[in-house]
């Protein structure tokens, strides 16, 4: 009743706070609005800003390539930008709301600075904007940044970002702004990816042949996003190109991966569809002669259809299908694993009127393991799956170009079904087959969100998400999570900006290693488990050199994270249905500064990025109370990224991150002592004080050129490029374990080891 | 042929692998050395206690994962001062061998408060443990089932238990299996002489919340041959004890080893490392060609 009523009280209150929003501001103005996008493909552009001339009046378009611009009567240049494109401007002639869609030409083609109006440009709305503690990427900017394999991955780009720290060498596991790997919110179209990982966290599942731009968010959070304390990571695929078809590969040294996409029928639908496979099983076996090693390899395809009922109504259909598989088969056992995702979208916009958009969304989401052996008449196999089914219906409404509301609605029902575990022979007798146990939450969120021009120099965003989830065992947890900020500005290169968000978390994942290993299941809070919390505020200096095209920011943040959950020491979570009695409940707080310069356009793009900052837990059961490092707490940490285009067809791009040793709790010595039957005696470890150790410092460059032919236009327009680099280029240890070492003179030491040395790699991408 | 696969290996293992960078030394500060406790008590008879010395992770001892007697030697205390007190008695513990004390005298009664204390004078270091006697546990039955199948020989151990309802216990019951090197069923004469016999253990950690109206049948699988022969031992321990062998268990587990998180084991020695304990255990000897 209690609950009831303080959940009838809290809808109440925010129906009221929908209708004021929406009734505020009336004044009769005149509209202009449409759609932004590729003249190439016709694909939407995201964040295209579209602006009058010689005022500060702009929107940005939105996740479908929307906007909407109020204004009053009167002639106007509207300008159009995009990062990348050439702008365009229109004279217009405003007496009644108009369309006008506009398609953006690529200006990759030239070596000269994009040419932006002076009025605005992406970096003088990302001063202006009150959005902060975000990054912004398209997929087609960071195409040339090295990684292991020479195969761009957006997980780890996003590791060379300031706030964000990245797990063990080669991983994608990351840790943002103090939080744990299990506090980032990854969506694809919408739905959120469980699993990010192919090959055990060294690849992720995300291809970026498929992929239009990525927006990540580590503090500042819009009220939209929710379900993880520390970032939220909105990755958007491509929908498709409405003109032509046409084709884009790569074929490396681990993987290759190939994309087709093209009308269905022009201008009115469009489909991509994509798809990837790994071939180290095929490496190793020809490398053995024939013998099959390392039976293991990944693959994932990705499939969108985009269909244009109307200028009003849209249908989009995003599906990701991914699997990582090993099967060994040998004279004692055959057996392996597979585990993989299988999201869908099935997304629906709207046009109610040229102010007030809607997106409504179906979602779908599996992620599943499966174990399996068998040997001398035993067999054994234990399956784990989580599902999410539920829909999200979004709405912005664009009241005129000083107010920008957003509302909306997400349901989704969560089925975690883990550890079914089939035996048969005389294994059963040591495991037994269980039908695995079903525990289902329902989640639901409401949020709104106002953005809004104050003053010309103050931009206000606040809101707030009131989301709540039903547990297994019938406990209803009802959080308000508000959200704010603001942004002040001083001049038109200068703002200062603040933002409040608290965070709420209804799932954690459970894990026994530090590595991604397919045992790693999501659970849900339940009756005794509570939610975590974080409760974050950020402010920062922004500053943009107009004349390089760079913004630069300085950002400090404090972090306060509660009901954190951690595992007892020596837990024992594999196949375990009472996993709960393994986990403890503890808070943190994590703060920092971080330095970003960032240049996306022209011959010389990238970005400078040095975080300092600190992170440490508090557990009543770990550390005999005291408090003590966060795991990822790492004072100092540094990434420079760059790339240069010395002709139209020859570029060279190179890495460089830095970072203080990762944490971690030393053996600082021994101590013999029987066991319980005097049988025999062990030795045992006598630990430090948790998180007490530090690994060395790590340093790191990474380089590749890149070579593109000349466009081949007697065979199918085909263009293809050869990329060659290495990761690791100076071939320094990347610290990630500490062994005992031997000494010739029969004395030891600790050595801190890396995992990859120097690797080369070379890889052919091409199109047509 | 041979040279295209010699290549191709050689090529995979550079693409793959690269050139391993050397490790980078680092300096960890290693815990002063203290004194470690276990002991064990005989029915009415014998209170021991071990004394050794914790040592660094760096010491040649910690290469091999069994410490030869050689090795441990250095590391045993020897020439120290262990006395136990107990109802207004002190008992000085007199040097068994080196590291090994032994009380003949002690009297050892259930429930009583033994104080143990040790001064090492060569160092100074003084350790103290406190701890409590357990009165023995019984087995309501237990006896060993034997299944045969086509494919596989599958040894159990069946075992009723009932706990006293109104307080708190814990319990260790430990296996010791002796496996017959010849294959030959085992002597019953000599079980704890092991010759060239292989003897292996494994325990089970139960409390209160193992029991069902204070009752438990358990049965638990044991890795041993028909022809062995198995001690099973059931002792009533303390909380403090049975915490640690809780942690003990865990350092086994291989798939804790993936895992890099400590794990700190529990003690009740003031200054030292280990468990002083004292309790009865009651055993029964199963020699399974009889079955």
């Amino acid at each position: 009743m209690l609950f009831e009523s303080k959940m009838k009280k809290n809808l109440l209150s925010f129906c009221i706070i929908i209708a004021c929003l929406t009734q505020a501001y009336s004044q009769k103005q005149y509209t202009i609005s449409g759609t932004v996008s590729d003249s190439a493909n016709g694909e939407t552009t995201i964040g295209s800003l579209v602006y009058i001339k010689g005022t500060t009046n702009g929107v940005a378009t939105n996740v479908y390539g929307f906007y909407s611009l109020t204004v009053p009567e009167g002639k106007y240049e509207v300008v159009i930008s995009y990062l990348g494109y050439q702008s365009q401007t229109h004279q217009i002639d405003l007496k009644n709301n108009i369309t006008l869609n506009s398609k953006l030409k690529s200006s990759e083609n030239t070596l000269k600075e994009v040419v932006v109006s002076s009025e605005s440009s992406r970096e003088k709305e990302q001063v202006r904007s009150a959005q902060m503690s975000s990054i912004y990427i398209p997929i087609e900017k960071i195409k040339n940044i090295p990684t292991i394999g020479g195969e761009t991955d957006i997980m780890k780009v996003m590791q060379l970002m300031p706030g964000v720290k990245r797990g063990g060498e080669g991983q994608n596991a990351m840790y943002v702004r103090g939080g744990s790997g299990d506090d980032n919110l990854i969506l694809l179209d919408e739905a959120v990816v469980y699993n990010v990982s192919h090959l055990f966290g060294f690849f992720s599942v995300f291809n970026n042949d498929a992929l239009k731009e990525v927006t990540m968010y580590k503090g500042g959070f819009p009220a939209q996003y929710g379900g993880r304390l520390s970032s939220v990571m909105d990755i958007r695929m491509k929908d498709g190109d409405m003109q032509k078809y046409h084709v884009d590969g790569g074929i490396g040294l681990l993987s290759s991966h190939l994309t087709l996409q093209g009308p269905i029928i022009k201008d009115k639908m469009s489909f991509i569809i994509s798809g990837r496979r790994s071939y180290i099983d095929k490496v190793f076996k020809l490398a053995s002669g024939g013998n099959n090693v390392l039976p293991y390899h990944f693959y994932d395809g990705n499939l969108k259809l985009n269909y244009k009922l109307s200028d009003k109504n849209r249908l989009f259909l995003s599906s990701y299908y991914g699997d990582d598989i090993l099967s060994a088969s040998g004279s004692f056992i055959d057996g392996g694993f597979s585990l993989g995702n299988n999201v869908g979208t099935l997304r629906w916009n709207h046009l109610f009127n040229e102010k007030l958009f809607s997106n409504f969304s179906l979602i779908y989401t599996r992620f599943r393991y499966i174990i399996s052996a068998e040997a001398a008449g035993n067999s054994f196999s234990a399956k784990s799956k989580i599902t999410d089914i539920g829909f999200k219906y979004d709405f912005s409404y664009f009241k005129n170009s000083k107010n920008d509301i957003k509302y909306g609605v997400l349901f989704t029902n969560h089925s975690f079904r883990p550890n079914i575990v089939n035996s048969s022979g005389p294994i059963s007798e040591f495991v037994k087959s269980e039908d695995g146990k079903l525990i289902m939450t329902q989640e639901l969120a409401f949020y709104a969100n106002h953005e809004f021009d104050a003053t010309d120099r103050i931009k206000l965003n606040y809101g707030i998400r009131q989301s709540q989830l039903l547990t297994a065992g019938g406990r209803l947890y009802f959080n308000p999570e508000p959200r704010f900020s603001a942004a002040f500005t001083i001049n038109e290169k200068q703002s200062v900006k603040l933002s409040y968000s608290k965070m709420v978390q209804y799932m954690h994942l459970v894990s026994s290693s530090s590595i991604a290993l397919p045992t790693d299941l999501w659970y849900p809070v339940s009756n005794k488990i509570e939610p975590q919390f974080s409760k974050q505020w950020a402010l920062s200096y922004n500053y943009l050199l107009d004349k390089i095209k760079t913004t630069l920011s300085i950002e400090t943040y404090y972090k306060k994270l509660s009901n954190l959950i951690e595992y007892r020491e020596g837990a024992n979570l594999i196949l375990n249905n009472d996993y709960e009695k393994e986990l403890v409940v503890g808070k943190g707080e994590s703060f920092g500064f971080e330095f970003f310069a960032q240049k996306m356009s022209g011959r010389f793009s990238g970005w400078v990025g040095y975080t300092i900052s600190w992170a440490n837990r508090q557990f009543d059961a770990l550390n005999q109370g005291k408090t003590y490092y966060a795991k990822y707490d790492r004072r100092h940490d540094i990434s420079l990224v760059g790339s240069f285009d010395f002709t139209k067809r020859v570029s060279l791009s190179a890495v460089w991150v830095f970072s203080t040793g990762q944490r971690f709790t030393p053996i600082t010595g021994m101590f013999v002592m029987p066991n319980s039957s005097l049988t025999s005696v062990d030795m045992l470890p006598i630990y430090a004080e948790r998180n007490s150790g530090q690994l060395p410092n790590s340093h790191r460059l990474d380089i590749s050129i890149i070579i593109k032919s000349r466009p081949n236009r007697k065979y199918l327009k085909w263009t293809g490029e050869w990329s060659f680099g290495a990761y690791n280029f100076y071939n320094r240890a990347q610290p990630y374990r500490v062994q005992i070492v031997g000494n010739n003179d029969g004395s030891a030491k600790y050595v801190a080891k890396g995992l990859f040395g120097f690797i080369p790699f070379i890889a052919y991408n091409f199109k047509f | 042929m041979k040279k295209i696969k010699i290549f191709n290996i050689a090529l995979t293992l550079f693409l793959i692998n690269g050139c391993m960078p050397a490790g980078i030394d680092i300096n960890v500060k290693p815990a002063e050395s203290r004194i470690t406790v276990s002991s064990q008590i005989v029915p009415q008879r014998f209170m021991f206690v071990s004394l050794t010395k914790s040592f660094s992770p760096l010491d040649p001892i910690t290469t091999g994962v069994t410490v030869d007697s050689t090795g441990l030697n250095k590391f045993l205390v020897t020439n120290a001062l262990v006395t136990v007190s107990y109802n207004n008695q002190i008992d000085t513990l007199s040097m068994f061998t080196p590291g090994i004390y032994i009380s003949s005298t002690t009297l050892l009664t259930n429930y009583n408060t033994y104080t143990l204390n040790v001064t090492e004078p060569s160092t100074g270091q003084q350790v103290s443990a406190v701890t409590a006697m357990l009165p023995q546990m019984q087995f309501d039955t237990v006896y060993p089932v034997i299944v045969r199948n086509a494919a596989d020989t599958i040894v159990k151990i069946k075992y009723v238990l009932k706990d006293n309802p109104n307080e708190e216990n814990f319990y260790v019951v430990n296996y010791i299996l002796k496996q017959s090197s010849s294959g030959a069923n085992l002597d019953i004469s000599s079980y704890f002489n092991s010759g060239s016999n292989k003897i292996l253990s494994t325990y089970d950690l139960l409390n209160d919340a193992s029991f069902t109206n204070n009752v438990l049948t358990n049965e638990s699988i044991l890795d041993v041959r028909p022809t062995d022969s198995v001690a099973v031992e059931i002792a009533n321990i303390s909380k403090g004890y049975y915490e640690f062998l809780t942690a003990f268990k865990r350092t086994g587990n291989i798939l804790n080893s993936l895992e890099t998180e400590p794990i700190h084991f529990p003690t009740n020695v003031q200054n030292g490392y280990g468990y002083f304990n004292a309790y009865f255990p009651n055993s029964k000897i199963f020699y399974l060609g009889q079955y």
